[in-house]
């Protein structure tokens, strides 16, 4: 039989993509090198953070799966950023690595129109440019309408410990090592990175009584949308560092690290540096924090966040028991890091498709990303264009006003990656205070009911949040806060002036250092509104005029967005265009003038140019 | 397919001199060379970026119009970034419009007006200052503008810039540190280092913000107004400095009703001198509009030269002009000295002029030289900054980028001064980021996180 979607990859990029279009009902079959590992979190037991989180919340409000399922199988909820401004906050949960595994291969089990096989793929079935299946190691053929490849670290994965390096998709699994060199054959620019993880530690072994621990939030805050309360007990964390000791062992051993004696060739990410790499380019630095993580409810492996390391397991062992609290920690898997292929994401289109075979989409670190988070929301995007495109559905394209997906999509195949893993930060986006995790509801759960993937129920919810937020407003506006002993003392105690006379609980609140829930208690009234819709409400009030702001660059922005660049237009035809520019944009076609803007070495003259040459309709 | 095309034109002025250089540029410029010209010696492959003797020949006639030099210079990197051909050919105006025939014969079209410098910039070969800068030194009226023309073209405006631009980054990447890396553990500035970084880079703005004056006063002059009440003998003053009989002279007063303006080379600057009507209580309709330009251009004038009668004493005409000349650069000129002196320089002093004060006689010429050296002090006092740095915005679109800048800057600081959190901040610094980068070039959000990898220890 042929099926309209194929994906190949069952991380977390695999599962978003499969679940997508098979909810939208395309006959959607799911390949996977292990069915015991679909799911699996390759590094740290977490999700969420600054930027990530953000990716979380929309992925969930366009009827994505992640939320749901950390919520579900999390043990421990905090809110990051909470002493910065609303537009920043995030949050991030710690993972039970076996129950979200569990949980994500039940939901994609029970799932309609949804088949999941093991196999290991090692071509893809391409026909006149137009991918039609794909073929596995032992010669099954699975034919399709489109392909997403989600393969994670997979491609040609090869593990370093030390002098030592083995071929493997991650520790413990196998490599694919036909796929990428077939990837080559077809045309794709193909290049290689590298990333780490930490050794596992026994929790047994670890003396926690001297460290300070890391509690959750109270009460936990949910990811999704849909969750209305987290009810599972919460697992605390704990908090450790390096030492001079631990950096004298490092600096002495540091020639038997892959990355520094020259084994490992490529780059790794800046912003997840090994601890080896900590020591060696901040010498200056005395200590370093290590979060001690535990993996899950029902197993002893801790997770010891900040130690990734490719040093031999000999040094990584003497290294970790430097460190206080893990005198006498037993290591149970050794830190390793690994060298992949990704495709360069400058070949997709801003669908992920691919230009040079049509109907092949890719996500996650395939094209170079890094990150739960960032590969889930890829392949969600992914999943549910390969099911519009079998459809002959225009793609969804998410623009960079409207969610942080779009932001990482369109940096992703307009810039690239800029040579090593991309990550989501909060400043990549350039409309941050309209792009927030309190507001991804309102963003995109209407287009998520579109497409099917978000349910009546929800956007009734988000429909209600609305007048509740406005409701808050008005009762604000009306309360008095008298000018009462206890009110200035209050108002001293977050650091803002007294008052002498009485005020409207509203006027206080556009105080940047008064919250929500301080204005309420000083006008004696109770609060009404959760965390997510006090940040909405604390947003209109207080950075109302900034926000405006960004508004209006978000109209200009969009003059040049939608100035949509037609098929029609040949680039080498523009007249004053440099040769360097009409090659770039050749070949990376960007679908609108602001595209084009942003693409690397395209300047605001050729920009111009452009425009000229659209407005004038050479060559219609 | 259509392919830019190439375009000739004549390098060196128009006019009959020794040498004259036609410069072609674009896709076709070598194979029209080859066409025009061949080297002196058959046989020889022209080396690129040397000049080769040869004979250039009409290729309608075959007859041999000049022996000439020519360079062939292919693209990339040339001027305009495109293949460029030159020929250096005898000079003469017939002969440089037969070559210019003959390579418009071969598919060469005439260049337009700056159309090298254009496709230039176009081709990323050099950036808008730069640009600008070319424009400014082909039209450089002295020899200061020249000097900052030069400084601009060799980037100085861009260097500055960059620096500013480098500040900038860094302030950024100390807020987007504190967002989005909280849960690090970064040595990150406080608020109030940050506050006073803004502060600095503010204050490196607003100077570049102030050198427009002086970058206006090197690119077109000091502009200078003689003021005085009627009669004093202004136009006479100015005769006197121009060395010509530019304004018409008569015991009448009131005879100059319109503002008349000539100007002159002083030592490396430009002076442009204004005559206006001269400053009455009690004038006729025409007059009155006379004056009324003359405080006009009393306005934008960067010095005031206000002259006054020794001869007469001082009178409410008088106060007028010394109440205009308060908080101004400039020199006061106590005309007339060749009549018995009634009014002296401490009587100026006692009205309020605080002007350094010229004895001065136009009828004879008396106090010329000290008037040009007091002047020349003074212009270039002002732009003397200019001058040394080599920098200074000399543009009005510079102006404002600045301008916007310096204000998204003091919004930033009153952001942080009420306490408002870093995003915050960051949407005015960012705007200060657009601001700048509307001057030479962009700021991307990677220089930004590379700041922030480079400066912290990213990665629990």
């Amino acid at each position: 039989m042929t099926y309209d979607v194929i994906v190949v990859g069952a991380g977390h990029a695999g599962i978003e993509a499969s679940l997508a279009a098979s909810r939208m009902g395309a006959r959607t079959l799911m390949l996977t090198l292990n069915l015991d590992h679909i799911g699996q979190m390759s590094c740290n037991p977490a999700i969420g953070g600054i930027g990530k989180g953000h990716l979380v919340r929309e992925i969930d409000a366009l009827g994505g799966e992640m939320g749901v399922a950390i919520d579900e199988t999390g043990i421990q909820f905090r809110f990051l950023n909470t002493r910065k401004g609303p537009a920043v906050r995030a949050r991030r949960a710690q993972a039970d690595k076996a129950a979200y595994r569990a949980r994500m291969k039940r939901v994609l089990e029970s799932t309609p129109n949804l088949q999941i096989r093991q196999a290991s793929i090692e071509r893809l079935i391409v026909e006149n440019r137009h991918v039609v299946g794909v073929e596995s190691q032992i010669g099954e053929t699975f034919m399709a309408r489109s392909v997403v490849l989600t393969t994670g670290t997979f491609l040609k994965g090869l593990i370093h410990v030390g002098e030592r390096n083995y071929p493997a998709g991650r520790a413990g699994d196998f490599a694919a090592m036909g796929l990428s060199e077939h990837l080559r054959e077809l045309g794709f620019r193909i290049g290689r990175l590298k990333t780490g993880t930490c050794p596992r530690l026994d929790g047994r072994t670890i003396d926690y009584s001297e460290l300070e621990v890391q509690p959750g939030d109270d009460p936990p805050p949910p990811f999704s949308f849909r969750t209305a309360r987290i009810e599972q007990a919460q697992i605390p964390c704990h908090l450790t560092f390096t030492n001079a000791e631990t950096h004298r062992i490092i600096r002495e051993n540091i020639g038997r690290s892959p990355m520094y004696s020259g084994v490992i060739q490529s780059r790794g990410p800046r912003y997840c540096p090994s601890v080896e790499d900590k020591v060696m380019r901040f010498a200056g630095k005395e200590r370093h924090q290590i979060f001690l993580e535990p993996e899950g409810r029902d197993t002893v492996e801790v997770y010891p966040n900040g130690l990734s390391t490719s040093l031999p397991f000999d040094v990584q062992l003497a290294m970790v028991r430097s460190i206080k609290g893990l005198e006498r920690a037993e290591v149970m898997r050794p830190g390793y890091a690994i060298e992949y292929d990704f495709a360069d994401p400058t070949q997709l289109n801003s669908s992920l498709e691919t230009r040079l075979v049509a109907g092949l989409f890719f996500a996650g670190q395939i094209n170079g990303t890094t990150g739960y988070e960032e590969a889930a929301a890829q392949g969600l995007i992914a999943g549910i264009n390969a099911a519009l495109s079998v459809r002959n559905e225009p793609a969804l394209i998410l623009g960079r006003d409207q969610a942080y997906i779009g932001v990482m999509i369109d940096d992703l195949v307009t810039r690239g990656i800029g040579g090593e893993p991309y990550r989501m930060f909060t400043s990549r986006a350039e409309y941050r205070l309209v792009l927030r995790e309190d507001n991804a509801d309102r963003r995109l759960m209407p287009i998520g009911e579109r497409l099917g993937l978000v349910g009546a129920a929800a956007s009734e919810r988000l429909r209600r949040k609305s007048e509740l937020v406005g409701a808050e407003i008005e009762r604000l506006r009306a309360a008095l806060v008298a000018n009462s002993d206890e009110n200035n003392a209050i108002l001293r105690q977050s650091g803002s002036s007294p008052i002498s006379q009485a005020v409207r609980a509203i006027e206080l609140l556009r105080r940047p250092e008064i919250s929500y829930a301080v204005a309420l208690r000083m006008a004696g009234l109770e609060p009404i509104l959760d965390f997510d819709q006090a940040a909405e409400l604390e947003i209109e009030i207080k950075y109302d005029g900034y926000v405006r702001r960004q508004l209006e660059a978000v109209e200009r922005f969009k003059r040049l967005e939608d100035t949509p660049i037609p098929n029609w237009v040949d680039f080498h035809a523009v007249q004053g265009l440099s040769t360097e520019a009409r090659e770039r944009l050749s070949r990376s076609r960007p679908r609108s003038l602001g595209q084009a803007a942003r693409m690397p070495g395209i300047t605001p003259a050729a920009v111009s140019l452009l425009a000229v040459h659209l407005k004038a309709g050479h060559g219609r | 397919m259509y392919v830019q095309d190439t375009i000739v034109a004549p390098a060196t002025a128009p006019g009959q001199g020794a040498v004259a250089i036609v410069r072609l540029s674009g896709p076709r410029a070598l194979a029209i060379l080859d066409s025009l010209w061949k080297p002196l010696r058959s046989g020889i492959k022209p080396e690129p970026r040397k000049m080769v003797l040869g004979e250039i020949i009409d290729p309608a006639t075959g007859a041999i119009l000049d022996r000439a030099i020519a360079v062939r210079m292919p693209a990339p990197r040339t001027f305009t970034g495109e293949d460029v051909a030159e020929l250096h050919c005898h000079g003469g105006m017939y002969l440089v419009r037969r070559i210019l025939a003959a390579a418009m014969a071969a598919g060469a079209r005439m260049a337009e007006p700056g159309e090298f410098t254009r496709r230039a910039f176009l081709n990323g070969r050099i950036d808008l200052t730069e640009a600008e800068a070319i424009a400014d030194l082909v039209a450089a009226r002295s020899e200061g503008a020249l000097r900052l023309a030069l400084g601009q073209m060799a980037g100085a405006l861009s260097g500055k810039i960059a620096k500013l631009r480098d500040q900038l980054v860094s302030i950024r990447a100390h807020l987007e540190a504190e967002i989005d890396f909280a849960d690090e553990d970064l040595d990150l500035p406080s608020r109030g280092e940050i506050a006073s970084s803004i502060g600095r880079l503010a204050d490196d703005v607003a100077i570049l913000h102030q050198s427009f004056v002086v970058g206006r006063i090197t690119r077109e002059g000091a502009r200078a107004v003689i003021l005085g009440k009627p009669n004093v003998g202004k136009s006479s003053v100015l005769n006197l400095i121009l060395g010509v009989e530019r304004a018409i002279v008569t015991a009448v007063p009131g005879t100059t009703r319109d503002v008349i303006e000539d100007s002159i080379q002083l030592g490396p600057l430009q002076l442009v001198l204004q005559d206006t009507a001269g400053v009455r209580e009690r004038a006729d309709e025409v007059e009155s509009i006379g004056i009324s330009r003359t405080f006009s251009s009393l306005a934008e004038a960067d010095l005031v030269l206000a002259v006054f009668d020794s001869a007469r004493p001082l009178d409410a005409e008088d106060a007028m002009v010394i109440e205009r000349c308060r908080g101004r650069s400039g020199v006061a000129l106590l005309n007339k000295r060749d009549l018995p002196p009634v009014t002296s320089a401490e009587n100026l002093r006692s009205a309020g002029l605080a002007m350094p004060i010229v004895p001065f006689s136009a009828l004879r010429g008396e106090g010329l030289e000290s008037l040009r050296t007091e002047i020349a002090r003074l212009v270039e006092e002002m732009a003397a900054p200019g001058l040394a740095s080599g920098v200074a915005i000399s543009r009005e679109r510079h102006r404002a980028s600045l301008d916007r800048a310096l204000k998204a800057l003091s919004a930033a600081q009153e952001s942080l001064r009420s306490a408002m959190p870093p995003e915050i901040v960051a949407v005015d610094v960012a705007a200060a980021a657009d601001a700048l980068g509307e001057i030479t070039g962009e700021i991307h959000r990677e220089d930004i996180l590379d700041a922030i990898f480079r400066e912290f220890c990213i990665g629990k």
